[in-house]
């Protein structure tokens, strides 16, 4: 019985172990302040960005809209900042949701609710990806919009329209080239290859939990 | 630093040695775990509750710490200046020790998750204690028990 030779064997290393020298304070306060970055630090340090970056465009949106710098003289040409706002506050909210579950994962769990919360924290971050995409599309498409008014006081509507179609135009071939060039792909790509090799690698724990 | 700490680590040295040396077979990958293992201990010491015994709760961290922290590729944090850390190897254990050599050979093909439980089951942990640190299911480290035996006869009888 393999096992039971191995158990001996393990029992002549706790021996071995039991003689080594003892930690002391130094070494100990040495390591804890020059401790390793882990995947659940990356994700909060991640978050705190996005914290910073949400509160910024809150308080841009709440300036414009209260402000009025661009002049707007209808309602509707808020429209666009107004969607954004919320957004961007239902973004903030559950960006909350998620760094209090961060807070609350332990490594003091068991070990396969430790993966699930990591992995349950991976998936809900990838919507967050989605959606400050889809909301940094939206502003690049929909302010067009808000100076169409101002246009038709100075032009026809076909040239309104077209001076818009242009302009929207100009944010998505921006919005193309920056994407082709990697400017959102490749700016940590290393980095994102590697959290995404991490959650796979965790994912596949897990499932061997079950 | 609380010296309570120092003397919980001290204590249970031999845990902490043990999982470095089963999860990482070169030295500096063994002290960036090691570091990262004390940490987690560290941080988590203060909500520490009776609940489980202090090895259990010792373990848990340690082998989730082990099993998700720790990136071979991803030392980020410098190796330890201070002088006074030599982190015993399971390699090193001279001629006369065959049997060693033999474990860190048959445990060095099993995967992580069964690592940590043949860890356990060596440390002569009841199946309740390995299923109440991995969160298992008492019959799932039976049937997973079983199958590391297999692994480990195939392993040291090629």
């Amino acid at each position: 019985m393999e096992l039971e030779v191995l158990k001996k064997s393990w029992a002549s290393l706790n021996e071995k172990f039991q003689h080594t020298t003892t930690f002391n304070q130094k070494l100990i306060e040495s390591i804890i302040s020059s401790r390793a970055f882990t995947t659940v630090d990356r994700i909060k340090r991640m978050y705190t960005g996005f914290y910073i970056v949400l509160t910024v465009e809150i308080v841009v949106l709440v300036a414009i809209l209260v402000g009025n710098p661009f002049d707007f003289q209808y309602n509707l040409q808020f429209l666009p900042y107004a969607l954004l706002l919320i957004g961007v506050i239902i973004a903030f909210m559950n960006l909350r949701h998620l760094s209090s579950a961060i807070n609350k994962l332990s490594a003091r769990s068991t070990i396969d609710l430790y993966l699930k919360g990591i992995v349950s924290i991976y998936d809900q971050n990838k919507r967050y990806e989605k959606w400050f995409g889809v909301s940094l599309l939206a502003v690049g498409l929909l302010v067009p919009f808000s100076f169409l008014p101002q246009k038709l006081e100075r032009m026809n509507l076909t040239a309104a329209l077209a001076d818009t179609a242009i302009m929207i135009s100009i944010s998505l071939v921006l919005y193309v080239a920056a994407f082709k060039l990697g400017a959102f792909k490749n700016r940590h790509k290393e980095s994102l290859q590697k959290d995404l090799a991490d959650w796979e690698e965790l994912k596949v724990l897990a499932d061997e939990m079950n | 630093m609380d010296k309570g700490f120092i003397d919980i680590l001290n204590e249970h040295r031999n845990l902490i040695y043990k999982v470095c040396n089963l999860y990482c077979d070169d030295p500096e990958d063994r002290k960036d775990l090691f570091q990262e293992i004390v940490f987690q201990i560290w941080k988590s010491l203060g909500s520490f509750r009776n609940e489980a015994a202090l090895s259990t709760w010792m373990y848990r961290i340690a082998l989730n710490t082990a099993i998700t922290h720790f990136k071979k590729e991803k030392r980020a944090v410098k190796p330890i200046s201070v002088t006074g850390i030599d982190l015993p190897d399971l390699d090193d254990s001279g001629a006369g020790e065959e049997g060693l050599q033999q474990l860190a050979r048959a445990i060095e093909h099993l995967d992580k998750v069964d690592k940590s439980i043949i860890l356990l089951y060596l440390e002569e942990k009841s199946y309740e204690e390995i299923s109440e640190i991995t969160g298992l299911s008492k019959s799932n480290v039976g049937v997973r028990i079983n199958r590391i035996k297999i692994k480990l006869s195939q392993t040291l009888n090629p």
